[in-house]
């Protein structure tokens, strides 16, 4: 599972075919510099804790996972078979890269790492995901979090 | 800020700010245990939100994932030809023990089963059964396939108990080397045929990735 140059044909035939969300408007917040950023993780990998629920094949939700928290309990529900496993199972942060940002955040590279990250279902289509955006906006906004990294899997 | 690895979808999409990075699907931050490639690409991403002053410029991050090459020391775990699942896996314990042991954490579990109840259950369906097992709010064939994914992880981690693979030869091994690989092949050709639906989902789409098909 390389990338997408190096991917099988029937893979780059559907990733080529795939339909993607098109706006109206790219909005674009005016630079600010990172010393003053409060980074949130939002991951597109299914991500569930271990003592959870399973994540629906269809889910519109999103899960919270605590910045604090150790990887141990984190396990990848995603549906899709087509990415590779073999990094995050060797390494959590290949995926979700939560070490990584405390690292940046005790360096003050960043003001702070947000106290909640946040993984959606991939598969799910996005037109559906509107309300759980609407919710994890105004958790963001409440919890002061400026700056959000979205990370696919 | 977005990472992305489909360079097309970006400039589809056109986030305001993005970073592409040439890595495979899954590993948007780069390689495992790597953490100074890892923080590079993160700060590089991050960075956009510093110096960027135009929306839908996309990045391009310039190195490769070191561990995409093949690992010339790394020997597949040894097992001997087994008759069904639960014998593989068995064979494979130590594998897998020594990883979790050295990794202090494992990504098996999502089927919230005992892997050897995986492989019991895999098995049964191999042999012709249909999906039977199930869970609250968790379909037979939902956890069948959660049972696979189980099964599937709990490989990779033993490949990885012995040096520094790539994806590409641990997947080489679990798809053509292993029981597991070879049913689940033959099982996603017998789903595919089914009269139940989202079985045929589960063969067309959620069983064997595109390559080893």
């Amino acid at each position: 599972m390389p990338k997408l140059s190096d991917v099988v044909a029937s893979q780059r035939e559907h990733l080529e075919a795939l339909e993607c969300p098109v706006f109206e408007h790219t909005a674009l917040v005016p630079p600010r510099p990172l010393n003053e950023c409060k980074v949130a993780l939002i991951s597109s990998a299914g991500l569930m804790s271990r003592h959870d629920d399973n994540v629906p094949g269809n889910s519109a939700d999103y899960r919270s996972f605590a910045n604090a928290s150790t990887d141990r309990d984190l396990l990848v529900n995603h549906v899709s078979v087509n990415f590779d496993r073999t990094g995050f199972a060797e390494d959590a942060n290949t995926l979700f890269p939560r070490e990584r940002l405390r690292q940046l955040s005790d360096d003050d590279v960043i003001s702070a790492a947000a106290t909640e990250h946040y993984s959606f279902m991939g598969a799910t289509n996005p037109d559906n995901m509107r309300d759980a955006v609407t919710r994890l906006v105004a958790q963001l906004k409440e919890n002061r979090v400026n700056t959000v990294c979205l990370l696919p899997a | 800020m977005v990472i992305g690895l489909v360079k097309l979808h970006l400039e589809k999409i056109q986030p305001p700010r993005a970073l592409f990075v040439p890595f495979e699907f899954g590993r948007p931050v780069g390689a495992p245990d790597d953490s100074d490639l890892q923080l590079e690409v993160l700060t590089q991403a991050l960075n956009l939100i510093e110096t960027q002053t135009e929306a839908g410029t996309i990045v391009e991050f310039d190195k490769e994932d070191p561990r995409a090459t093949p690992d010339p020391e790394w020997i597949p775990p040894a097992i001997e030809a087994a008759d069904n699942i639960a014998a593989e896996v068995l064979a494979l314990k130590p594998n897998y023990q020594r990883q979790c042991v050295d990794k202090s954490r494992t990504a098996v579990g999502v089927s919230k089963l005992k892997i050897a109840d995986a492989a019991d259950l895999f098995d049964t369906i191999a042999a012709g059964e249909a999906p039977s097992i199930t869970r609250e709010g968790i379909s037979a064939n939902v956890m069948m396939r959660l049972a696979m994914d189980d099964l599937k992880a709990y490989y990779i981690e033993a490949a990885l108990a012995d040096g520094t693979p790539s994806s590409r030869q641990i997947y080489d091994w679990l798809w053509d080397d292993t029981l597991l690989g070879r049913q689940i092949k033959e099982l996603r050709v017998r789903f595919m045929e089914s009269n139940d639906n989202k079985l045929e989902k589960i063969g067309t789409s959620y069983c064997v990735p595109h390559r080893w098909r």
